[in-house]
């Protein structure tokens, strides 16, 4: 549905290009994460893609012919008229990506996709933070995009719209909808994606099915532990933790000794920077960026 | 094309209609200003001086157009709409005449309503009479306000800043009212205002107005000054849309 390949992008004035060969297939029914860091050039590779930053841009962008509509690009920072109803914001987005007889009925089916009836008549500036970032997204896919582009979408989502964001997405996949969605954190993604793509230095790194990869990395661990002195010794785990006799094993292996106290044991899922400190290839790239 | 034009000029006009502002920059403060002032500003001639001096400050604050346009377009950036309005790729020049449209029949209508109070309740005379006077004021109070509209495009795509476009609009709203005479009439001013004062759409303006009211209606000065303001506000648009990139940030308030 969308193919980018070995896309460069470098800021106007800039020394050094933001996007370095960035490249990622995005198929029908495809829901990928794309990870990095602050600044790491998510934000641009959207910008890039829906060319609607001003730069220098180098490489392949292709969308397919049978995507319906202009690829639906929801920002990082909420989009909406402040000063217009949720209705009045769906129908000014709409119109500007379809024919003025079928706004209607893609204003109620976003509406009723997004949950928003009772929202609806409502300034945009009288909701809160949650349900402003769900009009936002209604917004940017009224028009029913076959490519949906998701910019760090769970920032600042409380708990029940998130919730919404993820049955969203799953029904989207269902659909056969291409979705490309960014995060900071794994974890943000987790629950959204079937793959997983990490940008590094501008440069991209497929690493395929976010379940396997997840497994694979959930074998992290990290202990915290107290010794008779009242020092605190933090000591990361490798190894498999699914059991307490792992957990055992692993304390043994990290070079613990059985008079030392423990304090405290937290099994936490990864961090990006643990997948990037972890994963050999992922490594060599940041040595090599860096 | 329509449809974007539509679609943008809807949305601004709920922006204005829902906001106080507009009213009071574009009604009240040159009401209030030409109150206090008129009386003295117009001791200086003769008879619906007075009016003159009104439709002056109504032809001064109408480049509060400058100010609005650059309103409705930094208002995609203040939410955020920007990105997503530059992802649809509306028609460049479907989209800032969709933006400016609602400011510029605020602003015509502004002029309307001056021009109107000054001759029907301060006296002021109309010489061309009423039928050809009506056709001359519409000659020029549409292209007069057409410039500003205009002049406010091409400051968009000139200025990245918002606070820095709107500290320059009232600068210019003052400064170019004062050198086109629309405060006291360009004779009064010192010579080199006054030829400063050429290069004024307002100057043209309130040359043609003048000619219609209290001069003797005649049809080539309203007809030259009106070609001029067409000119101007064309040749104005013309480079504020070839200027213009969706991909260009601009930063809000």
């Amino acid at each position: 549905m969308l193919n980018v390949k070995d896309l460069d992008f470098r800021y106007p004035g800039a020394s050094a290009p933001v996007l370095v060969g960035a490249s990622l297939q995005l198929e029908a029914g495809m829901v990928v994460g794309l990870l990095g860091a602050n600044g790491g050039g998510k934000s641009t590779l959207l910008g890039a893609i829906t060319n609607t930053i001003e730069g220098e841009r180098r490489g392949l962008i292709e969308v397919a012919d049978e995507a319906v509509g202009p690829i639906g690009y929801a920002t990082q920072d909420v989009a909406l008229y402040r000063h217009l109803s949720v209705a009045e914001n769906l129908a000014h987005a709409a119109r500007l990506a379809v024919r003025r007889w079928r706004v209607a009925h893609l204003v109620e089916s976003a509406i009723d996709d997004f949950m928003l009836a009772p929202l609806a008549q409502r300034t945009a500036r009288d909701l809160s933070g949650g349900q402003q970032r769900l009009v936002h997204l209604a917004c940017a896919f009224v028009h029913q995009p076959s490519i949906r582009l998701l910019d760090e979408p769970t920032t600042a989502l409380d708990f029940e719209t998130r919730q919404v964001l993820i049955e969203l997405v799953a029904r989207w996949r269902s659909a056969g909808i291409a979705t490309l969605v960014t995060a900071h954190y794994p974890e943000d993604v987790e629950e959204l994606c079937s793959t997983i793509t990490v940008l590094v230095e501008g440069t991209t790194y497929p690493l395929g099915s976010l379940r396997e990869y997840l497994n694979r990395q959930s074998r992290l661990g990290y202990v915290q532990r107290l010794d008779s002195r009242g020092d605190v010794i933090s000591t990361d785990l490798r190894g498999p933790i699914g059991s307490l006799a792992e957990i055992v094993r692993a304390c043994a292996d990290a070079g613990l000794e059985p008079h030392q106290r423990l304090h405290a044991i937290q099994i936490r899922p990864p961090a990006l920077r643990d997948l990037l400190r972890r994963d050999p290839s992922l490594r060599a790239a940041v040595e090599e960026a860096q | 094309m329509i449809a974007v034009i539509g679609t943008f000029s809807l949305t601004e006009w709920r922006a204005l209609l829902r906001g106080r502002f507009p009213f009071v920059w574009f009604v009240v403060l040159p009401a209030v200003a030409s109150a206090i002032l008129g009386p003295a500003l117009a001791g200086i001639g003769a008879g619906g001086e007075t009016g003159r001096v009104t439709i002056g400050f109504g032809i001064m604050f109408c480049y509060m157009t400058v100010n609005y346009v650059g309103r409705a377009l930094y208002r995609e950036f203040d939410a955020h709409t920007w990105r997503r309005t530059a992802t649809a790729a509306p028609l460049p020049s479907g989209y800032l005449a969709g933006k400016c449209l609602a400011v510029l029949v605020i602003g015509v209508t502004q002029l309307i309503v001056f021009v109107a109070f000054a001759v029907t309740v301060l006296g002021l005379p109309m010489h061309a009479g009423a039928a050809a006077g009506l056709a001359q004021l519409t000659l020029i109070l549409v292209p007069f306000a057409m410039t500003g509209v205009a002049a406010g495009a091409l400051m968009f795509t000139l200025i990245r800043r918002a606070e820095v476009f709107f500290s320059l609009t009232y600068l210019i709203l003052l400064m170019l009212g004062a050198l086109g005479g629309a405060l006291v009439p360009s004779a009064q001013l010192p010579r080199w205002a006054q030829v400063l004062g050429w290069f004024t759409p307002h100057y043209w303006a309130m040359r043609a107005i003048d000619q219609t009211t209290v001069g003797d209606g005649s049809w080539s000065v309203v007809l030259g000054s009106s070609a001029l303001l067409f000119l101007f506000a064309i040749v104005v648009s013309a480079i504020a849309l070839a200027r213009f990139d969706f991909r260009k940030e601009r930063y809000s308030v």
